[in-house]
């Protein structure tokens, strides 16, 4: 019926469709893809077509790479592909397996299930913003420990359960990493107003020796006083690392001496938390529709739980998992909304802006600057759009073997 | 290893505490080597006796036995039974050889025995070319088969199959239940078949236990079931195409079919006021001399019975006439039971013939009669019936047999 003369209809009937999706889908991606390889495209002062009749006898001379290196050459590029590749290849696998652990969980109860059901699901009701307020909170610094201010839930849970010190430890650790900056500048002890307190400073020392040998760099013996006056010395070089002189105290998650590696944790978390909703959702959805009988089976064949989790539910529900894993690691990639709930549109604790800069965050950097940058923004896009290309087909070629559909 | 069920019991509560009784004090004793089948309507708590059985299911009073064992509060996978289920529940992601290795790989046995062990397994069930296919590559029957060979792989004492062949089509069925017959003699293994189809439990198993809502109705062999039905439900169970029900009347050891009673007062020369009961009957059969059971008072009123008749209860001559010949019976062989009617319809299905007669008593109301296809009885034709005794009950109201 649809062949033949009556085709028209049919075309009719998706008309609307179409038109939408020509109008505000298709043409802009096209049309980003151009924008991205034209050399000073200006949309509205019509430069573009200027150039290209300038140009006319040069042939392709609009045509350029310059977008590209633009955008890798941005100051916050590097944290731009660091932060976003992290929290796509931290937070959605563990958010997978969590979302599943909690899924087969909630399955086997009975009770409270509904309730349960509800709490998890709220963060999918909830606006992004709003849960990054409230992370903001959770996650408050309110001073040093002898300021003696009330802290954060966050702070004071670590306090309680003594984990203070070394989750100090660990992030300075991950900064050291990060940023190549001396770890045991971290341990030379300031009062709250910047003054170096010399009375702690010994049994600093011996922290400052431990992390050394911890991360297995050479122990400069003696050196302590001498750094710390040269330090003094080079008043540029102590205001530039000055926010990591500090008492070994509450944690800066997001606030003004926030370093990467507490801010990022803090952006894990979120991310881990917020989208661990939808994730129960579909495969709480999933497992009820797996036949109790494979179950039964299983029970009567001696199979422990454990087996039966990894030989049965997990095959049966992987076409689900992958799908999950795919649409959130796209998802994930995307990552900006949280960011700046969290960290504001600096993309960055205070006094650190870009910091926390994510791909889209970029993107959304060069459009902000009006319209002489588009192009470049554009380029972003599409370099972006290239690695989520890369990595989905990686997943799909890695987990084929192990879908069952 | 014998099975014994001491007053098992299942109730079901529903949120609004209604108690649903799935099985009511259930005894039963399984013979050890024996293929038993539980059959039943659906709803009639033959598969919550195999769960209970099987241990996925907790009793809520009673017993069961594996031989000597109480092994009602073992759990299923301590209890050596294997389990087959009625749409087999294959994992689908794993390959034949896996499926059968798999409860194997449990008990940590060692690879090379797993090898042989399901080696073993397709041999017996003739899956041996398939091990390497994925279930959703077999057919019903294969699949079936790979069912039981998984059950049968940790060697069980028990072998409990939940309506087996209910998913296959009606000539697999055939085959497989042959299948599963020969399986279970070769092993010698305790089976209990869990079926809605009546000849799928006569065709494989040793006894019958015919359940109905939640209470054994009988237990027999199958062919002493089928011809001494305790009740009417197992009659009505029990054959194809089902057993003919008559509603009539018991009279001082005489059977009528059709027919009513008048009551008269009769004063005899003593002044003593009794009553009698007359019959009044037309074209009606009534079957006489229906011996009563001893010890059971045959009945000074008419009381209203229930005749069944098995559809091959019937012996038909074919009668000169046509379809528009009138149907002339006399008193006398109504007397002796025997029945003038036109055939309705006929089935053949070669062997012999199904005639569909309308109940003279009853109109509208249809009966089977099986004959034998030489006859060559057509529709239309007037046959005379007569009635074989032994394959004709009579069951009191409640259905049950006097």
């Amino acid at each position: 019926m649809l062949e033949g003369k009556n085709n028209w209809k049919a075309w009719l009937y998706l008309a609307p469709a179409l038109i939408l999706l020509g109008i505000f889908s298709f043409y802009p991606i096209i049309n980003s893809f151009i924008i991205a390889f034209i050399r000073d495209y200006h949309p509205v002062s019509e430069v573009f077509r200027q150039n290209v009749e300038n140009n006319q006898a040069l042939g392709l001379s609009f045509f350029t790479f310059k977008n590209f290196i633009t955008v890798f050459k941005n100051a916050n590029f590097e944290y731009a592909i660091k932060n976003t590749l992290l929290i796509a290849l931290v937070s959605v696998p563990i958010s997978v397996i969590l979302a599943l652990v909690i899924s087969v969980l909630l399955i086997s109860i009975k009770k409270l299930r509904g309730f349960f059901q509800t709490l998890f699901f709220l963060p999918y009701v909830t606006s992004a913003m709003a849960v990054a307020m409230a992370f903001t909170v959770l996650f408050a610094n309110n001073g040093t420990a002898s300021a003696g201010i009330s802290q954060g839930p966050i702070n004071s849970v670590i306090d309680s359960i003594g984990l203070k010190n070394g989750l100090t430890n660990m992030l300075d650790w991950m900064n050291y990493q990060e940023s190549g900056k001396e770890s045991w500048q971290a341990y030379i002890c300031v009062d709250s107003s910047g003054e170096i307190d010399e009375d702690k400073l010994s049994d600093k020392y011996q922290t400052y020796v431990n992390l050394q040998t911890l991360l297995d760099l050479p122990i400069e013996y003696g050196d302590m006083y001498a750094y710390q006056t040269y330090l003094a010395d080079q008043t540029d070089v102590y205001n530039s690392y000055r926010y990591h002189f500090r008492e070994l105290g509450y944690i800066d998650w997001v606030g003004a001496q926030a370093t990467w590696g507490s801010a990022i944790l803090v952006v894990l978390t979120y991310s881990i938390w917020a989208s661990l909703a939808f994730k129960i959702l579909v495969f709480t959805g999933g497992l009820t529709s797996i036949d109790k009988q494979y179950y039964d089976a299983a029970k009567i064949d001696g199979t422990s739980k454990w087996r039966t989790f990894w030989r049965i539910t997990v095959p049966m529900m992987s076409p689900l998992i992958v799908y999950i894993l795919i649409t959130s690691l796209i998802g994930a990639f995307k990552v900006y909304t949280s960011i700046v709930g969290l960290f504001g549109s600096g993309m960055g604790p205070a006094g650190s802006a870009g910091l926390m800069q994510t791909f889209v965050g970029l993107v959304y950097q060069y459009l902000n600057e009006g319209n002489e940058l588009i192009h470049v923004g554009a380029a972003a896009a599409v370099i972006l759009f290239t690695i989520i290309l890369i990595i989905t087909a990686l997943t799909n070629a890695l987990t084929k073997k192990r879908v069952h559909y | 290893m014998e099975i014994t069920l001491v007053g098992l019991c299942k109730y079901f509560v529903a949120k609004d505490k209604t108690v649903t009784k799935a099985v009511d004090n259930m005894n039963l004793t399984v013979p050890s080597g024996k293929l038993i089948a539980l059959l039943g309507p659906s709803g009639c708590g033959k598969s919550t006796t195999l769960y209970m059985i099987a241990g996925l299911h907790t009793p809520t009073h009673g017993q069961i036995f594996f031989g000597d064992d109480d092994v009602t509060q073992v759990p299923p996978e301590k209890r050596g039974i294997g389990l087959v289920f009625q749409n087999y529940a294959l994992y689908p992601h794993l390959s034949v050889r896996q499926n059968i290795s798999f409860p194997l790989e449990n008990e940590r046995m060692p690879k090379d025995e797993i090898n042989k062990t399901v080696l073993e397994m397709a041999k017996l069930v003739d899956i041996e070319p398939y091990l390497d296919r994925k279930p959703n590559e077999l057919s019903g029957g294969q699949q079936q088969r790979v069912a039981i060979a998984r059950a049968l792989a940790k060697r069980p004492k028990v072998l409990l199959l939940d309506e087996p062949l209910s998913n296959l089509d009606a000539r697999l069925r055939l085959q497989t239940r042959e299948e599963i017959r020969r399986i279970q003699r070769e092993t010698g293994i305790t089976t209990i078949f869990v079926t809605h189809d009546q000849e799928e439990a006569m065709s494989i198993s040793d006894e019958i236990v015919v359940m109905r809502q939640g209470v054994i109705q009988e237990i027999d062999k199958p062919q002493n079931v089928y011809d001494n039905p305790i009740n009417l439900f197992v009659a009505m169970f029990l054959g194809t195409p089902q057993i003919n029900v008559f509603s009539g009347t018991l009279h001082k050891n005489k059977v009528y079919i059709g027919g009513n009673f008048r009551e008269k007062e009769v004063v005899d020369e003593n002044n003593v006021k009794s009553i009698e009961y007359n019959y009044e009957g037309g074209n009606e059969f009534y079957l006489t001399d229906i011996a009563i059971p001893e010890g059971k008072k045959a009945p000074d009123k008419p009381e209203k019975i229930f005749v069944a008749i098995r559809p091959e209860g019937f012996n038909a001559e074919k009668l000169a006439g046509n379809e528009n010949s009138e149907i002339k019976q006399s008193k006398e062989e109504a007397t002796k039971g025997i029945i003038k009617a036109k055939v309705d319809l006929v089935e053949t299905i070669g062997r012999d013939t199904t005639l569909i007669i309308e109940d003279p008593t009853a109109p509208k109301k249809f009966f089977k009669a099986i004959v034998s296809a030489d006859k060559k009885i057509e529709a239309g034709d007037i046959v005379e019936l007569s009635v074989k005794p032994h394959k004709m009950y009579v069951f009191n109201k409640e259905g049950d047999l006097i």
